[in-house]
């Protein structure tokens, strides 16, 4: 009796908790920009000339930046990052990009995250672009035989589940500005981690 | 939700009382039966004033709100009653995401196929509270619940369109169910009075289903969107309650009329006395642990505990509850020459407080619920206590108005009517009005009751009392911005 009892409420609290309906899809919409702070997520460039090639990255250190207060919750299963990557003097004057914009996921232990063959998750071309480039990509559980690139990005969001990451952003490429201080800044970092509670429920 | 922990206890109250013997479990069955269908029968209004509005009309009906009606003649503004039909339940079995016994008995395929096999508790819960009436429109949850975590804004809810939800986590969420909010109170479902004089004893049964409340936990909502949560260590995430009583209530009342030259006054008095049958009240508080890395442990989801009180003589012999209630009222009749408006026939105000003085007190058994514990309601493990409401003041005003028209058309009488009613936490005001034309009557109506109010009904009357009444009623779904859900009820009038 305390079985069914126990069984019958773990339903309802599964359903609760996925807004009442088996169907409800659970977000979590992280703002991660927001959690850290903009002025870790910014890279501030004095140059000579104005034209320049950079090979920077976002935070400016090796191990990236350590994200230790993300939500803990591993029945959400997938993961959506939504990254604005906005270029500049810092003024309000924008500076032309062509390059691209790569994304670094990697545990926390790691010191150097910027490893393409481990942590590199997102590789997004930028042929020219002004002042603001704009990255969105998806992060699923790895598959049966996943490919080296799947198998990265499945790392990655067993890191996010975890709660406690690092996470990076280099970017690569010919920089076109009026200016001789260039401002690299991750101004919009959210991630979103979705699922469907109800499959915590047993079937039986 | 918190209807379901109830229900849930209520069905482990009934397993529990196997083990102490068959007729203690059907007798506790009935009083279950009982209990919910009284909740059905508390929150069913009178039809034909949903299909005004819900607004309420003068006649010994209103005594209830207001004493000084208990010697107002009967029916001198129409007939209304009737056995009202219970027709909600019917969404219960013909809406497959509202089918409860089917989700208990066979769950796999909406655990397995979600999307298909859709089930939710919000439409449910809105029904449940509503079973009156035929939900034509139920809601329905949101396809996406979105968690929005800034440092900002803090912990914010959103359906999948961006609309905020309104379910502010802090403040918990009361759940305005349409029965009395009065969780002790002594308003009778159905009352038999016997006249002698101007005193009037009454007798009647009352049943009262308390507004059941669920809250999230806002310490552990913060917790969890700040990675803080500590290891290995049980959280509250969500609180619920809920109460329900009912009884025999006895009261006498001391109503007249006194016929002044330009009016007839009406006053009354009354003290009610009850007899308290049932009460049950709970508080569950639904558990999780966090794994030692402090995250939420998911499988232990299912944990919780709680507290509910149980009085009744029914349930363990020597439980029961009393109290009382003093309450007030005036009202009185003008004709429209009287006044100065030929076209008015006649014209009724009147004003009532009810519950200027409560006192209540109900003697049971606590217990003690958990997830660990399969037997909570044994004998013995009940520890004797006793609810004392003390001298309470709760009052609760009405004032009331309603006026019979005469539209210079043959045979049609329009009757329009209007209420206000301030206190116990609630504000509501309505406008109704009734046109009759031979047998078939047509209203309509308009209020605010948490929210703006419609109603739209009809009816056959055949005379002599006999006669069907529907209505078209709407109410504000719960955990909604503002759902306006719609609905069919039903009443048969037998003549009695």
């Amino acid at each position: 009796m305390k079985n069914i009892v126990s069984r019958v409420l773990l339903g309802f609290v599964a359903l609760a908790l996925s807004g009442c309906a088996n169907y409800t899809l659970i977000t979590l919409k992280v703002d991660v920009a927001s959690l850290v702070g903009e002025a870790a997520l910014k890279t501030t460039l004095q140059f000579s000339t104005p034209t320049l090639v950079v090979n920077e990255t976002v935070p400016n250190k090796p191990e990236g930046q350590l994200i230790d207060n993300f939500p803990k919750l591993d029945v959400l299963n997938s993961a959506k990052l939504d990254i604005l990557v906005l270029t500049g003097d810092g003024s309000g004057n924008s500076a032309k990009i062509a390059g691209n914009v790569r994304v670094y996921v990697a545990p926390t232990l790691e010191t150097n995250i910027y490893q393409d063959s481990k942590y590199l998750i997102s590789n997004t071309n930028a042929a020219t672009a002004t002042s603001s480039i704009q990255i969105n990509f998806e992060l699923a559980p790895a598959g049966a035989s996943p490919t080296p690139e799947q198998q990265i990005r499945a790392d990655a969001l067993k890191a996010i589940q975890s709660g406690k990451f690092r996470v990076g952003v280099k970017i690569q490429g010919n920089f076109d500005s009026a200016q001789t201080k260039l401002e690299l800044a991750l101004k919009t970092f959210k991630i979103n981690i979705s699922g469907y509670p109800i499959k915590l429920v047993p079937a039986q | 939700m918190n209807l379901e922990y109830s229900i849930c206890l209520k069905r482990n109250m009934i397993w529990a009382a196997t083990k102490r013997g068959e007729l203690l479990k059907q007798v506790l069955r009935t009083f279950a039966t009982l209990m919910v269908a009284g909740a059905g029968l508390a929150s069913a209004q009178d039809v034909r004033a949903l299909g005004m509005g819900g607004v309420l009309l003068p006649g010994p009906g209103l005594a209830a709100f207001n004493p000084a009606y208990a010697s107002y003649p009967a029916n001198q503004w129409g007939r209304g009653g009737g056995i009202v039909l219970p027709i909600g339940l019917i969404n219960f079995f013909i809406r497959p995401q509202m089918n409860v016994l089917n989700f208990a008995t066979n769950r796999a395929p909406y655990v397995n196929d979600p999307q298909n096999n859709p089930f939710d508790l919000l439409p449910i819960f809105d029904q449940a509270t509503n079973l009156n009436s035929f939900i034509l429109n139920p809601p329905s949850s949101p396809n996406e619940l979105v968690i929005d975590i800034t440092a900002q804004n803090g912990v914010r809810f959103f359906d999948g369109s961006g609309n905020q939800l309104q379910f502010s986590s802090g403040a918990g969420v009361a759940i305005a169910g349409s029965s009395s909010s009065r969780p002790l109170g002594v308003n009778p479902l159905f009352r038999l009075p016997i006249n002698i004089g101007p005193v009037q004893v009454g007798f009647g049964v009352f049943a009262n289903v308390g507004t059941p409340g669920i809250s999230l936990n806002q310490e552990f909502l913060n917790k969890l969107a700040s990675n803080t949560l500590e290891p290995s260590k049980t959280y509250t995430f969500a609180s619920g309650s809920f109460q329900a009583s009912a009884g025999v209530a006895l009261d006498l009342a001391f109503a007249t009329s006194i016929s002044l030259p330009t009016t007839t006054l009406y006053i009354g008095a009354r003290g009610t006395g009850f007899y308290g049958l049932g009460y049950v009240s709970g508080a569950v508080n639904a558990k999780i642990d966090t794994k030692p890395d402090g995250s939420p442990d998911t499988s232990t989801l299912g944990k919780y505990d709680g507290t509910v009180f149980i009085s009744s003589p029914f349930y363990h012999p020597g439980d029961s509850g009393f109290g009382a209630d003093l309450d007030f009222g005036v009202a009185a009749d003008f004709s429209g020459v009287q006044l100065g408006a030929p076209e008015l026939e006649r014209l009724n105000v009147g004003a009532g407080v009810l519950g200027g003085l409560t006192f209540s007190s109900w003697t049971g058994q606590n217990f003690k619920v958990s997830n660990t514990d399969s037997d909570p309601f044994a004998a013995g493990k009940g520890i004797a206590t006793t609810v004392d409401s003390g001298l309470t003041t709760d009052p609760l005003f009405t004032i009331n108005g309603a006026g019979l028209f005469n539209v210079g058309v043959p045979g049609l009488k329009v009757l329009a009517a209007a209420d206000l009613q301030i206190g116990r936490n609630a504000f509501s005001v309505h406008l109704g009005a009734e046109a009759q034309f031979g047998l078939l009557v047509g209203r309509a109506g308009i209020g605010y009751n948490n929210g703006l109010t419609f109603g739209l009904g009809g009816g056959v009357d055949f005379g002599g009392g006999l006669g069907l009444d529907f209505a078209l009623t709407s109410h504000t779904a719960i955990f909604t911005n503002g759902y306006t859900a719609f609905g069919i009820a039903l009443a048969l009038k037998l003549g009695f």
